[in-house]
């Protein structure tokens, strides 16, 4: 990764505690702009709260979270979706009872619906639902439903994307999509950070990789860097213990 | 234009016709039914603007209708204001009331909107009991006297075509798609950028504005109005089991369900008089369980594909 692209993120020691629990703990990191970053680490590490904290859901309880040199703490999750910030969610949550194409029109930022009718479809055959435009989302099969979240937070016109587990429950033909309409708004300057449990998909998707535990970053670097670092082995497979 | 368009637009206009040329032939008491159905209309279908396109479901939406009533009551028997504008005064009153209670209250979601609104309506009915300087509290006001019915009829039917049109064309805008993506998932919505304290403030004030006209209307049409049946809460509860026996989130399914309700009382109420109240209630009961969409269900175009798609399947079988 070169190293030189700007900062567009910067979490500068976030906390997030549910009464007694420290959920995320100080974490500091970058995101570069037009860079694929993953976001990794055991369950209940912290990585949906750190999304959720940083996309306005949850209130921060210390540290900064600074877009585009501008501190977006303790704004409004539609505010800060308006900055440019746009998410998709762990468990999918799409519009149920509208039809595929309703559910991009609805939160196209400008114009009516004639106006947003090209663009989206145009972002459904990109995620390969152009077919399925009169559907109601929820006759979607899941990892359909999970593309159509995806072509969803496309159409807010972000420049930072975070992908809560694109592709868990996902058959393989749908992560191939998945990766490729990932990499085709990449080319064209998207920033990603992606959550995800498939460590095919975040070392051959992602150019930076973070790592957490209990709430706390234990590492960062490239996914060959990552993938060597002893802390993290030890957070995935434990300790050897002598018995 | 498809075929399905011109049967509909056929359809509408023999129901104008018929609705516009009614007290031309009907007797008094046919206009004083259907000034009733029209009130329904207008309260399940300013309700159903709300609550069913957003999903907050208001359980007290007779104080909108009190507020209107007690207004325009105001403005005519102080002020001597054309009973017109004291309808149009009302509206405005139950907005503005609505801006000061929704600020608030719609931070709120499910039951605990819900119980607010109730309480609303019974901190409204108490002040119309205990301001007796204004409203005359249990004595009630009474107005001049109505000249003729017909003038109370149009100008419900007018209130009732505004607020179902409104809808209409709200539900092929973009503002539309908004209210049903917050009924849907509130998180997401925002998450999305949509602004949905406003399209929420901007529903409820619109909703409680043309409650507040019926109410309004209704006090001209009463000449009378006391706090106990102005802020009935059954009034509330009627006008949402309107809206879910024909479909909250339609444009039509508000006027079918107070068609039905407002009719079937009248004819049971003539052949039951002691159990009409339970045989509706029975009715109700069974026509939600087995159409939890309501009538309007019926005509969903998922339901549609669906039973397309196991013809399909069944076709291919053979």
């Amino acid at each position: 990764m070169d190293v030189q692209k700007e900062v567009i993120l910067r979490l500068n020691k976030l906390t997030k505690n549910f009464g007694g629990l420290t959920a995320v703990n100080n974490v500091s990191l970058d995101i570069h702009r037009g860079v694929i970053h993953g976001l990794i680490g055991p369950n209940g590490s912290g990585k949906t709260t750190l999304i959720n904290t940083v996309t306005g859901i949850y209130k921060a309880s210390g540290g900064s979270i600074i877009f585009k040199d501008k501190e977006i703490k303790g704004l409004r999750s539609r505010l800060i979706s308006e900055l440019g910030i746009s998410r998709t969610f762990q468990i999918s949550r799409i519009f149920s009872r509208m039809t595929v194409l309703e559910n991009l029109l609805v939160v196209a930022p400008k114009g009516g619906i004639k106006e947003n009718v090209e663009k989206a479809m145009q972002l459904l055959k990109q995620v390969g639902l152009e077919e399925n435009y009169k559907k109601i989302a929820s006759s979607l099969p899941y990892g359909q439903r999970k593309l159509l979240e995806f072509a969803r937070a496309v159409m807010t016109e972000p420049e930072l994307i975070f992908l809560d587990e694109p592709t868990a429950g996902v058959t393989l033909k749908l992560i191939e999509k998945t990766i490729e309409f990932i990499h085709s708004l990449n080319n064209n300057g998207m920033t990603f950070v992606i959550v995800e449990h498939n460590m095919k998909v975040i070392m051959s998707v992602c150019e930076r990789i973070f790592v957490l535990e209990y709430g706390k970053k234990i590492a960062e670097g490239t996914p060959k860097e990552v993938q060597t670092n002893p802390e993290v082995i030890r957070a995935y497979l434990g300790e050897e213990r002598d018995i | 234009m498809s075929r399905k368009n011109i049967v509909l637009g056929i359809f509408i206009i023999i129901v104008l016709f018929f609705f516009a040329s009614f007290p031309f032939y009907a007797t008094g008491y046919g206009i004083s039914f259907f000034i009733t159905l029209l009130m329904y209309f207008i309260i399940a279908q300013s309700w159903n603007f709300l609550s069913g396109y957003t999903g907050y479901v208001s359980f007290g939406h007779v104080a909108f209708f009190g507020a209107g009533a007690y207004a325009a009551a105001i403005f005519i028997t102080r002020y001597s204001i054309h009973w017109i504008f004291a309808s149009i005064c009302g509206g405005l009153v139950a907005a503005l009331l609505a801006l000061l209670i929704g600020w608030p209250a719609l931070r709120l979601r499910g039951p605990y909107f819900a119980i607010v609104m109730l309480g609303f309506a019974g901190v409204l009915k108490n002040v119309a009991v205990l301001w007796k300087k204004v409203t005359f509290g249990g004595i009630g006001i009474s107005l001049p006297p109505m000249l003729s019915m017909k003038p109370v009829y149009y100008s419900m039917l007018i209130v009732a075509m505004a607020i179902t049109l409104l809808i209409y064309i709200v539900t092929k805008t973009k503002f539309g798609l908004r209210l049903i993506s917050i009924r849907e998932d509130e998180v997401a919505a925002t998450s999305m950028g949509i602004n949905a304290t406003f399209y929420k403030i901007v529903t409820f004030l619109i909703s409680a504005f043309f409650t507040g006209i019926a109410g309004a209307i209704f006090a001209w049409y009463s000449s009378f109005i006391e706090p106990v049946s102005t802020f009935d809460i059954k009034i509330s509860i009627e006008v949402i089991i309107m809206s879910l026996l024909g479909g909250a989130g339609t444009v039509a399914g508000p006027l079918f369900g107070a068609a039905i309700i407002v009719l079937g009382g009248e004819i049971f109420w003539t052949k039951f008089p002691l159990l009409h109240e339970a045989i509706l209630g029975i009715l109700i009961v069974v026509v939600i369980l087995f159409l939890p969409e309501g009538i309007m269900g019926l005509f969903k175009r998922d339901k549609y594909e669906e039973k397309r798609n196991l013809l399909i399947w069944m076709f291919k079988k053979k």
